[in-house]
């Protein structure tokens, strides 16, 4: 009868199949000699080969023992990490985003040694509860990439003093055809524009203890966005900025296309960071750039805006076993093997800061993207950096907050200063109760 | 399934109609086959012709870069093993809630209704412990309950709908004939049920395969021998899409499932459904 | 309609335990349920029921998803749930989308089916064409959705531009058209599972309705109304149950879509994973889930039984 022997086939297929997964589900955890990191790599070539001369370089220097890769971008981490802690089964090296305080919190991290950053030469980012738990990466910054030939067609090739002037040049490019401002509202990329000015704007270029930043001060009420002169003009001239020069359609243009545009020459001007001057090489991209610091709407000298005082690298899983973490340490240390190094400089767009390694920054071979890097150490040089509220993880806003709420709330129609305000103190006030 | 109209229809117009209406509802999917077939460069260029020179790099970089063979193979395994617990373990259940005389019946059919609705964050953490607690994180094991369990209501709640429309008199005749109870569902009730079986086949297959989300968090990336986990990270990051390389990633990742439909929707379903009612 | 056999009741010789074959004793009716229902039972109860009973109790927790103790709170996040605006928004949204996918996902893929059912050429290729969507990952889908809904250089606004129509080429993820486009693609994206379902079904009608209906001189309009759609009660309240489902947990297309949405398009579902992954919440974001998935479940339980009454036992 045929539905007897499909029905008799069936069950001996799943025992089958059972049995040969059962199997598959004892493995010593835990014995083996291997160092788990994760890494994000995704598309990026320039990732995947500075991980593969980290892994060469640990294995090298620690025979015997091997570097496995989880490759996880920022989002799917945060999952991952968490059912992990809930397993107890965490990777002995990660990468730490910008969980690195929730981390720490949830006792997951393994402070690390000033031994460690003394041997490289490396200034230490400002402590987390007295200790550091991260290696430190690269020297980030922010500002203005432009279209050396576009602003050239209006005369200018120095950074603009005021934001007045920036807003000016801006019309001028629109009068001549150009497209003045690549700019996006689908995704995360929304939100830069908005951050560049309230970090030059609301925060110290030297903070210091004895004077609150304004985070400080926003969380124990002392200052709002409703009430906040500063903030009321950074936010006017935004909406000035999206109405004049954000196009039709912004909402649905998320980073690809605004990198699509600016690299195929069809924009003048992108506010993104450093690290697009990695993206070049791969894009093949043969344009003349420049990268100008962000002017200031209150007065000051314009800055790039840098993140290296934050925690923000890999960092050792606390639980793990000691030998484990001795090679853990191993693998940061690894980190800075100068041809590592050199890799990774190179796929991030930073500039060293580790003084002890012998690499200055990003050498590629790629002619048009190393251009751009040399500007953008001379523009360093030239201009000042600015820690914007990356001054410490203890003292920064909520890394949860939906900066580019504000930016689609323009996108969408709605110009009331007054209403956008509200939404930031609520946005904030909803985003701190996550900490 | 012909019928004798008194008019036949000499112009297959419904079927062409339907055809152009097919077509142009596929259309995007064209596109991107289209498309995997251009170098990155000539995609951005011209999403919307055809490739001026067709290569087939994208694929080679399918191969070597995301490294795809083996993850497609575990991926099938895995689905054939869910699917058959599933069309074994789920009939009986949802037969014996309906039709056999069991006064936790309804109770317990509203009980696995409820399953569907449970958003799966709240599961997430609970059952990853629970895995810990037994003993088997990480394996394919863990995976395989997860992907069983949860499907359990779907398939449940299908067959209890199919079930209506099997006449009881059936039941009653395999009783008198001296069929047990094993014998009557087995070789009579399960059979009618072929065309849902086919689509619990066909939909769980399809979403263990597509899954990233259970593969990844339960048996994570770096074991990520599931398909879409490999192609996930390539997919998702934040500042490059490299067009080429996820289409032609979309059509290799989508001809199993293909072939897949295409079988069963055919030979299965014309099989079984000649031979039972009849 | 079908004989089994014609063979009289078995006699003592046959039936040593006297059972009643209609009846068998208590006992062995309990054992056979047992070994029907218990695999599943077991399976979902174990993998399921307990790991959400669990999961539902950090709704009273101000728990952040990371691995510090979670601090009770009681009822604290509910009593929030009561005031928050975002929340509002994002059901008014949610009840918006899910409207559309009920009809849609009930009626309008009932249409198809019965379009798609008897086909004289082609069927299996046409079948093909339009379930073919819901094989790709809605991953894959949102990415081509997004390529085709860019305003500029977006495949629909393009082709609308090329054939003249340059007015109607829209902002499709703008305020106005965002809530219908995301439609768009849900149906686009899972139109094939709930046709296909109702498929699985049509082809169990019996042929002796579809003969009966003809020799009485039945159109096909009039076939649909008296042969088919009674016989598809069932798929229709399985079909409607899931669409409302579907729709109130609405979460992977949106974020897929639109990898940060706009406030306006926040539905429940994204809301939740919002709160739990982004803004490290997870306490109150089970709450959200706890409530909605109360309503939903006393909703799809009164769906379920007012439309399985409707249905047609042969």
């Amino acid at each position: 009868m045929r539905p007897q022997t499909a029905l008799r086939t069936l069950f001996l297929s799943l025992l089958t199949v059972a049995a040969a997964f059962s199997a598959g589900c004892s493995k010593p955890e835990g014995e083996e000699r291997v160092v788990r990191v994760t890494r994000n790599i995704g598309g990026r070539e320039g990732f995947r080969r500075h991980f593969e001369a980290w892994k060469a370089a640990f294995e090298k220097a620690n025979p015997g023992w091997k570097m496995e890769l989880t490759d996880l971008g920022d989002t799917d981490a945060s999952a991952f990490y968490k059912t992990r802690v809930a397993t107890g089964d965490v990777p002995e090296v990660l990468q730490t985003w910008s969980f690195t305080k929730y981390m720490v919190d949830s006792d997951m991290l393994m402070p690390l040694p000033d031994s460690f950053f003394d041997k490289f030469g490396i200034e230490k980012p400002t402590p987390y509860q007295g200790r550091q738990y991260d290696s430190q990466s690269g020297l980030q910054f922010e500002g203005i990439a432009v279209n050396k030939k576009m602003w050239g067609d209006i005369g200018v090739t120095e950074p603009p003093r005021t934001w007045d002037d920036l807003i000016a040049g801006l019309k001028k490019l629109k009068e001549k055809g150009h497209r003045p401002l690549v700019y996006g509202g689908r995704d995360w990329s929304a939100w830069t524009p908005l951050q560049y000015v309230l970090k030059v704007n609301l925060y110290d270029a030297n903070p210091n203890p004895s004077s609150p930043s304004w985070t400080v001060r926003r969380d124990k009420g002392e200052v709002k966005f409703s009430t906040d002169p500063t903030a009321r003009l950074v936010v006017e001239r935004i909406v000035e900025l999206l109405d004049l020069f954000a196009e039709k359609g912004a909402l649905s243009d998320g980073y690809p296309e605004q990198q699509r545009l600016f690299y195929g020459g069809q924009g003048a001007t992108w506010m993104m960071g450093c690290w697009i001057a990695g993206d070049l090489e791969p894009n093949k991209v043969e344009l003349d750039l420049d990268y100008w610091p962000i002017p200031s709407m209150t007065g000051k000298q314009p800055a790039f805006v840098s993140n290296w005082h934050m925690q923000n690298g890999w960092a050792i899983y606390k639980g793990a076993s000691e030998e484990k973490k001795q090679k853990a340490m191993a693998c940061l240390e690894a980190l800075y093997d100068p041809g590592v190094y050199q890799l990774f400089l190179n796929a991030e767009g930073q500039f060293s800061t580790a003084l002890k390694v012998p690499v200055k920054g990003p050498k590629v071979d790629y002619g048009p993207a190393q251009g751009l890097f040399d500007t953008m150490a001379a523009r360093v040089k030239q201009y000042s950096l600015h820690p914007g509220w990356f001054i410490s993880l203890e003292d920064q806003p909520p890394p949860s907050m939906k900066w580019e709420r504000i930016m689609q709330e323009i996108l969408s129609g709605n110009k009331d200063v007054d209403a956008l305000l509200a939404i930031l103190d609520d946005e904030w006030d909803r985003a701190r109760k996550g900490q | 399934m012909s019928l004798g109209h008194r008019k036949r229809r000499a112009f297959p117009l419904k079927e062409i109609l339907l055809l152009a209406a097919g077509i142009l509802f596929l259309s995007p999917v064209f596109l991107a086959v289209l498309n995997s077939f251009k170098t990155l460069a000539e995609i951005n260029a011209a999403p919307l012709a055809l490739p001026s020179r067709p290569t087939l790099a994208s694929y080679g970089g399918i191969f070597t870069r995301v490294h795809i063979l083996k993850p497609m193979l575990n991926s099938l395994l895995m689905a054939l093993a869910v699917i058959v617990c599933l069309i074994t373990i789920a009939p009986m259940a949802a037969y014996s809630m309906s039709r056999r005389k069991m006064r936790t019946g309804p109770c317990l059919r509203v009980l696995f209704l409820s399953g569907l609705m449970i958003p799966f964050q709240v599961l997430m953490v609970p059952l990853m412990q629970e895995f810990r607690f037994l003993g088997i994180q990480f394996s394919y094991l863990s995976l395989l309950l997860v992907y069983v369990s949860t499907g359990l209501p779907f398939a449940i709640f299908v067959y209890t709908g199919f079930l209506t429309t099997v006449p009881k008199e059936l039941e009653e005749a395999a009783a008198i004939d001296g069929c047990g109870q094993f014998g009557t569902f087995w070789r009579i009730i399960f059979p009618l049920l072929a065309p849902c079986t086919v689509t619990v086949i066909i939909f769980w297959g399809i979403w263990i395969w597509n899954d990233f989300l259970m593969a990844f968090i339960f048996m994570g990336p770096s074991r990520g021998q599931l398909a879409f986990v490999q192609l996930w990270t390539f997919l998702s990051d934040k500042y490059v899409k490299n067009w080429d390389t996820i289409f032609a990633g979309v059509v290799v990742l989508s001809l199993p499932l293909t072939v897949l439909y295409l079988t069963m929707q055919r030979r299965l379903v014309k099989g079984l459904t000649a031979g039972a009612i009849k | 309609m079908t004989t089994y056999s014609s063979r009289p009741a078995p006699g003592r010789a046959e039936n040593p335990f006297h059972e009643n074959p209609f009846h068998p004793p208590a006992w062995k009716n309990a054992a056979t349920s047992a070994l029907f229902c218990g695999p599943a039972i077991l399976l979902y109860g174990g993998f399921v029921l307990l790991p959400t009973l669990l999961g539902f109790g950090y709704s009273f927790t101000n728990w952040s998803g990371w691995g510090q103790k979670p601090g009770f709170v009681g009822l604290g996040n509910f009593r929030e749930l009561f005031t928050d605006a975002l929340f509002y928004r994002a059901f008014r949204f949610t009840l918006f989308e899910t409207a559309l996918i009920l009809l849609f996902f009930t009626f309008g893929t009932m249409v198809l089916a019965v379009l798609l059912d008897r086909l004289k050429a082609m069927k299996g290729l046409i079948r093909a064409l339009f379930f073919y969507p819901y094989i790709l990952s809605i991953l894959v889908g949102g990415l081509i959705f997004q390529w085709l809904g860019n305003y500029r250089e977006g495949a629909i606004n393009t082709v609308l531009r090329g054939i003249g129509l340059e007015s109607w080429a829209q902002e499709w993820m703008g305020p106005q058209w965002a809530g219908w486009f995301l439609f768009a693609f849900v149906v686009w994206s899972a139109m094939g599972f709930f046709t296909m379902l109702y498929l699985a079904n049509l082809q169990m009608i019996p042929d002796e309705l579809y003969e009966a209906a003809a020799l009485d001189g039945a159109g096909p309009v009039s076939v649909f109304r008296h042969v088919q759609f009674p016989m598809l009660m069932p798929t229709i309240t399985t079909n409607s149950v899931m669409a409302l489902i579907f729709g109130i947990n609405l979460f992977g297309q949106v974020v897929v879509l639109w990898e940060q949405p706009r406030n306006d398009t926040y539905t429940i579902g994204y809301y939740i994973y919002d709160l739990g992954v982004r803004g490290n919440r997870q306490g109150y974001a089970t709450a959200v889930s706890l409530v909605m998935f109360l309503i939903l479940a006393v909703v799809a339980v009164v769906q379920v039984r007012t439309l399985r009454r409707r249905e047609v036992h042969l």
